[in-house]
C-alpha cells in the first residue's frame, strides 16, 4: 500500500464539509433549529448586556403585566421577568455546555477505547456503560440534592457523569466499523501509534455522529434542570427557567406572564436543539441523502 | 389545662380552679373530676406532671422559660407534684409570672402517662402513632387523610356538635383555596394570600385573620445575625447539658453593631408585608409582638434609608469592592415556601447597598441542624412564635443560657449579663404593671444592640363555608369544639 492509496481511500471530513453544510442548511427545520439555538446562545453569552436589570433586584411594583417598561412583566417581588428569562438562558447554557463537555469527554474516550481495542476491554467498558445507563437519573438527582444541597455545580457534575452512556455506545459502534477500514490499516502500516490513529484518523469521522447525540443530550439536560428547579430542588441563587416556573406556580391565577415566558424559553431552547440534532442526523444519513437525490458519499 | 381568651386572660379548662400562693412561687391547680382519656382511662394529676417532666422539657418555649428539667442549674422551677389525683402543684424557687399563660392547649397539651410506661414520649413511636387525648374529637384513622370522630365522653356536655371531621392535605394554599371555592371543603387552614381580595368578596365564604395558630401564637418574622463566625460552636450548650469548650471567634461582619444597623436601614419592611404577606399582618414596631399587650413597647427601629445604610457600612470599614460588592453572606430559611421568598426579597434589598446574599434553604430538620446545631450561617430567618408572655417565646432569643444546640433557641448567640439580668428580673415580677417597665427596658436594649431584626407580625388566615359557624377563634387549639354546619 502506498501514500497515494491512503489519499484515495480516506476522504477527509474537511473536503466534504462545504457540501455537508449546504445539505444541512437546505432544510427549513435545520435553519430554524440553528436560529433558535443561536438565539438562546447569544442571550446566554451576552446576558449582562442584554438584560435591562439585575434579575434578583426589585425594580418595579409586584405583578406588573407586560408593558413597554417591563416587556415580560414583573414577578411577585417586583423583579423584571425579561431580565430573569435572559439570566435563565445563561444558567441553562452554562449547564448544557458544562454537562456536554464532561459527558463528551467521558463518552468519546470510553467509546473510542472500547471500539478500537475490542475484546475484554470492550466488554468491561460496556458493562460499566450499561450500569450507568440503568441508573434512573431523575431520582439520583433528587437524592444528590437531598444529601449535598442544591448547587449548580452539584447538578452539573451529576448530569455530566450520568449523561455519557448513549454517546459512548454510538462512538463505539462507529469506531468498530472504522477500525477495519483500509485507511486505518494504511496508517497502521505506516507505523502510526494507536493514539495517533484514534485521534487523527478515527475520531474526525466519529464527530458528526457524536454531535447528533450531544445536541439531543443538551435538550434533555435543559429539561432535567428545569424539572429539578421546578420542584424547588435547583440552585435558588442561579436564576433559571425552572425556578421561574416554580415561582409562577403560586400565582398562576394572578399573573399568567410569570408562567408563560419561562415556559416559552424552555420550549425555544429544547425545540432548537432537537431540530438541530435532527438536521445534523439527516445531513449525515446516507438514506435520507439518497432520497434527496444526492450521490452517496464514500464514508 | 386552662384556656386563654382573646386578651390572654385564663379561664378554666381541665383545671377547674387554681390558687396562687407565696407571692407567685406556688401554684395549685384543682383538676376537673370525671375527665376521661379517649381510651376510657381517668385523666389525673400524674398526667400533668408526666407531660412537663418528660415531654415539654424538649420544647424550646417551655424549657427556656421554666427551666425544665425541674431543679436544673438556673431553673426557677423546683418541682411539680401530683399532690392528689385531682391536685397538681408547681413550686418555684422565686416568684414566677408567666405560668398561667403557658398552660393552654397550644403551649402545654397534656398527654396520658399510662401510655408511656417507660417515660419515653419523645421516642415511643408505637404509642405516638395512636395518640389519645381528652379533647372533643378522637382520632379514627390516618393515611391520605386524617379522620376524627366525636368524643361521646367529652367533659363539656353536649359538645362537640359535629359528628366527625375529615382533614385533607393539599400541596399548596392555591389548590386548597380552589377546593374551598369549589365547595369541596367546609374549612381551610390558610388560603392563597395573593387572591385574598377575591376570597373575601366571595359571599359563600367567610375569611378570618387570626394572630394564633395551633403551633404557637403571636408569631413574628425575625431575621437573626450570627454574631459568631459561621460554623464556630465554641460556647454552645449541648442537649446533654455540656458546653463546647473555648472562646468563639466573632463574626467578621455582624459582630460590628454598625453593620447590623446598616442592614436594618437597608431593609424596606413594608415590602415584606405587601409582597409576601399581601398586607395580612403589620410591620413589627418592637421586638415583642403587639399581641402581648402589656409588654409590647414600640421602639424607634432603624427606618428604611439606603443613604444611611451606605454611610454606616463605609464608616464600619467595609467599602465597595469590584462589582460594587462590599461582602458576601449566607442567608438560611426553612423551605421551600414563603420564608425562602423573604430571603429572595432580602437578597434584592441588600444588593442595593452592596451586600451579596446567597439564599440557602432546607426542610425544618436540615434548617435546624445547619443553623442551630452546626451554626453554618450568617443570616437566618425564623418565625418566632412568642406566645402570650415574653418569657414564653422571646426570652429564648436573648438569654445566654438559651445559646443551645436546640432549634429555635438563641439564634444569634447574643449573650450579655445585662440582658440576662433583665429577663430574670422580669420573670419574677408577677404584677404586669411592674414587669411592663422591665420589658420596655429589654426592648430598648434589643434595639440598641440589634442582634435581631423584627420584620413583620404575621397573621394566619382561616376560611370557611358561610354555611358553617361556631369556630373558636383566635386563642384556642379547640377550633371546632363548638362548630356546626348547616
Amino acid at each position: 500500500m502506498t501514500d497515494t492509496a491512503l489519499v484515495l481511500t480516506e476522504v477527509r471530513p474537511r473536503v466534504r464539509r462545504r457540501r455537508w453544510l449546504r445539505r444541512f442548511l437546505g432544510t427549513g427545520s435545520g435553519v430554524l433549529g440553528l436560529v433558535l439555538t443561536l438565539t438562546v446562545l447569544v442571550l446566554g453569552v451576552f446576558a449582562e448586556s442584554i438584560a435591562p436589570h439585575d434579575p434578583f433586584r426589585a425594580v418595579g411594583g409586584p405583578f406588573q403585566p407586560p408593558s413597554g417598561q417591563h416587556s415580560m412583566g414583573t414577578d411577585d417581588l417586583g423583579r423584571d421577568l425579561f431580565s430573569a428569562v435572559v439570566a435563565g438562558a445563561r444558567t441553562s447554557m452554562t449547564v448544557v455546555v458544562a454537562v456536554s463537555a464532561i459527558s463528551a469527554a467521558i463518552g468519546l474516550v470510553v467509546g473510542a477505547v472500547a471500539g478500537y481495542r475490542g475484546g475484554l476491554v470492550d466488554d468491561g467498558l460496556m458493562r460499566v456503560t450499561e450500569m450507568f445507563q440503568s441508573v434512573p437519573r431523575f431520582f439520583l438527582a433528587l437524592l444528590v440534592v437531598a444529601l449535598f444541597g442544591s448547587g449548580l455545580s452539584n447538578l452539573i457534575l451529576l448530569l455530566g457523569v450520568t449523561s455519557w452512556p448513549l454517546l459512548a455506545r454510538v462512538v463505539r459502534t462507529e469506531t468498530l466499523s472504522l477500525r477495519e477500514r483500509e485507511f486505518v490499516g494504511a496508517a497502521r502500516a505506516l507505523g502510526a501509534s494507536n493514539a495517533r490513529i484514534v485521534i487523527g484518523h478515527i475520531l474526525p469521522h466519529v464527530v458528526p455522529a457524536a454531535l447528533v447525540i450531544i445536541a439531543l443530550m443538551g435538550s434533555r439536560v435543559i429539561l432535567l434542570e428545569a424539572s429539578l428547579s421546578f420542584l424547588g430542588l435547583g440552585d435558588p441563587n442561579a436564576m433559571s427557567w425552572g425556578l421561574l416556573a416554580n415561582n409562577a406556580q403560586s400565582f398562576m391565577r394572578v399573573a399568567w406572564w410569570m408562567a408563560v415566558f419561562p415556559g416559552l424559553a424552555i420550549l425555544v431552547a429544547v425545540l432548537g436543539l432537537n431540530l438541530l440534532s435532527d438536521a445534523i442526523n439527516n445531513a449525515l444519513n446516507p438514506h435520507v441523502r439518497r432520497r434527496r437525490g444526492d450521490r452517496p458519499q464514500p464514508v | 389545662m386552662i384556656g386563654l381568651d382573646a386578651n390572654s386572660n385564663p379561664y378554666p379548662d381541665l383545671a377547674e380552679s387554681w390558687v396562687i400562693a407565696d407571692g407567685g412561687k406556688r401554684y395549685e391547680f384543682k383538676l376537673r373530676p370525671g375527665v376521661k382519656w379517649h381510651d376510657g382511662r381517668d385523666f389525673n394529676a400524674g398526667d400533668v406532671k408526666f407531660t412537663f417532666d418528660h415531654a415539654l422539657r424538649g420544647h424550646s418555649r417551655t424549657q427556656s422559660s421554666m427551666g425544665l428539667p425541674a431543679g436544673s442549674a438556673g431553673s426557677p422551677l423546683l418541682y411539680i407534684e401530683a399532690a392528689r389525683s385531682d391536685l397538681v402543684v408547681f413550686q418555684f424557687n422565686r416568684p414566677y409570672a408567666p405560668l398561667l399563660q403557658q398552660l393552654n392547649v397550644t403551649e402545654a397539651p397534656i398527654i396520658p402517662a399510662h401510655r408511656y410506661p417507660a417515660n419515653d414520649p419523645l421516642t415511643n413511636t408505637a404509642a405516638n402513632r395512636d395518640p389519645k387525648g381528652t379533647g372533643p374529637f378522637m382520632l379514627k384513622s390516618y393515611g391520605n387523610d386524617v379522620q376524627f370522630v366525636r368524643n361521646p365522653n367529652y367533659h363539656r356536655r353536649d359538645l362537640p356538635c359535629l359528628d366527625g371531621m375529615v382533614e385533607r392535605f393539599f400541596p399548596s394554599n392555591q389548590t386548597a383555596s380552589l377546593a374551598l371555592e369549589g365547595g369541596e371543603l367546609d374549612w381551610s387552614w390558610e388560603v392563597d394570600k395573593s387572591r385574598l381580595g377575591a376570597l373575601r368578596a366571595n359571599r359563600g365564604l367567610s375569611v378570618v385573620g387570626v394572630p394564633r395558630g395551633t403551633g404557637g401564637g403571636n408569631c413574628l418574622m425575625t431575621v437573626g445575625f450570627n454574631l459568631l463566625a459561621s460554623g464556630d460552636r465554641r460556647g454552645q450548650r449541648q442537649t446533654n447539658g455540656s458546653v463546647i469548650a473555648g472562646d468563639p471567634a466573632p463574626h467578621p461582619h455582624f459582630s460590628d453593631v454598625r453593620v447590623r444597623k446598616a442592614v436594618a436601614h437597608a431593609l424596606n419592611r413594608q415590602a415584606y408585608l405587601d409582597q409576601i404577606e399581601f398586607g395580612q399582618g403589620r410591620i413589627a414596631a418592637a421586638p415583642m409582638h403587639s399581641g402581648i399587650g402589656f409588654a409590647h413597647a414600640p421602639q424607634p427601629t432603624p427606618p428604611f434609608n439606603l443613604a444611611e445604610a451606605n454611610r454606616l457600612l463605609d464608616e464600619a470599614g467595609r467599602p465597595r469592592g469590584p462589582g460594587g460588592i462590599r461582602f458576601s453572606v449566607d442567608f438560611w430559611a426553612i423551605g421551600p415556601g414563603a420564608q425562602v421568598t423573604y430571603g429572595n426579597l432580602l437578597k434584592a434589598q441588600l444588593a442595593e447597598v452592596g451586600i451579596n446574599v446567597t439564599v440557602r434553604s432546607g426542610p425544618p430538620g436540615t434548617f435546624g441542624t445547619s443553623v442551630f446545631v452546626n451554626r453554618t450561617f450568617d443570616l437566618a430567618i425564623v418565625s418566632y412564635c412568642q406566645g402570650d408572655d415574653p418569657q414564653i417565646g422571646v426570652r429564648r432569643q436573648y438569654h445566654s443560657t438559651q445559646y443551645q444546640a436546640v432549634p429555635f433557641t438563641n439564634l444569634t448567640a447574643y449573650r450579655t449579663s445585662e440582658m440576662d439580668g433583665l429577663w430574670d428580673q422580669a420573670s419574677a415580677q408577677v404584677d404586669p404593671n411592674v414587669s411592663r417597665n422591665t420589658y420596655r427596658r429589654i426592648q430598648e436594649v434589643a434595639v440598641r444592640d440589634q442582634p435581631y431584626l423584627w420584620l413583620v407580625e404575621t397573621e394566619f388566615i382561616r376560611a370557611h363555608r358561610a354555611g358553617c359557624s361556631g369556630f373558636n377563634y383566635p386563642n384556642t387549639g379547640l377550633f371546632a369544639e363548638t362548630a356546626f354546619c348547616k
